[in-house]
């Protein structure tokens, strides 16, 4: 059968994804504008998507170190397009040596995009992309959260965890895949 | 046993069942965070209370909180 078509790929529907894209703290305000307009543009042009949201988090602690950073400047992340936008995103990103990860979460297929109204404004992707604005958003050092330490150890130590596989994923790049074990 | 361990006992009744507002989202690290223990790892559900349901959508997005260096990987000594 030449065509295959599924629901998945109904005219006029799209999918819908949640992205969490990390930068190096380091980036130069260049790349930094580069790397931010080209997903754009690969969502809206080579997609025919939408960015239905994008929040600066700006630079936060990692809780382990990636490619030798402790900290990462994130991004928030929801749009819908057609199913190879993220794949695309992915495969330009790899290339970035300013990308400490990128995760993306498929939250719905056959998605009517008339259905998903964006309020963002040409500003929100302009101060993405705008590493002044960028840095003003950093959020101070999380406190570590107390806990209850002892009764919490000693009793998991009794029952190790199951490992759960979450298949859900679509799309887990990092450019790094050993550093389950670091800290 | 008259008593059970009070230690491993606080909570017996889940607590995401117990108030439906609360949302399991791996973007909040802070909340999970009373889900593992100081060394990352995920805490069985017999300890918490929490239900098979909840736990497996704790687990889910304490994964995916790790992905993203919001939670740290278990360390293991
Ligand atoms: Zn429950």
């Amino acid at each position: 059968m030449p065509i295959e078509r599924s629901y998945r790929d109904e005219i006029g529907r799209e999918r819908e994804y949640e992205m969490i894209l990390i930068l190096t703290p380091d980036v130069p305000a260049t790349r930094l504008k580069e790397i931010i307009n080209r997903i754009i543009e690969t969502i809206e042009k080579k997609n025919e998507g939408r960015v239905l949201l994008l929040e600066t988090w700006g630079k936060r602690k990692l809780a382990y170190p990636i490619k030798k950073r402790r900290e990462g400047i994130y991004y928030y992340w929801r749009i819908i397009g057609h199913g190879s936008m993220v794949s695309d995103i992915e495969k330009y990103l790899r290339m970035s040596e300013f990308v400490l990860r990128f995760f993306a979460l498929r939250l719905e297929d056959n998605v009517d995009p008339a259905s998903r109204p964006s309020d963002v404004t040409p500003e929100v992707l302009k101060q993405a992309a705008d590493l002044e604005y960028v840095s003003s958003r950093g959020r101070k050092e999380e406190e570590p959260v107390a806990q209850e330490s002892e009764t919490r150890e000693e009793a998991a130590e009794k029952a190790p965890e199951t490992a759960e596989k979450s298949a859900e994923e679509t799309t887990e790049a990092s450019s790094e895949g050993s550093d389950n074990k670091e800290e | 046993m008259s008593e059970k361990k009070r230690r491993f006992g606080r909570r017996k009744v889940c607590r995401f069942c117990a108030d439906p507002t609360l949302v399991i989202d791996y973007k909040n690290p802070q909340m999970l965070k009373s889900f593992v223990t100081i060394r990352g790892k995920i805490i069985p559900r017999r300890i918490t209370g929490t239900c098979a349901r909840h736990q497996r959508e704790l687990t889910t997005a304490i994964k995916r909180s790790r992905m993203v260096a919001l939670m740290p990987f278990t360390s293991v000594d």
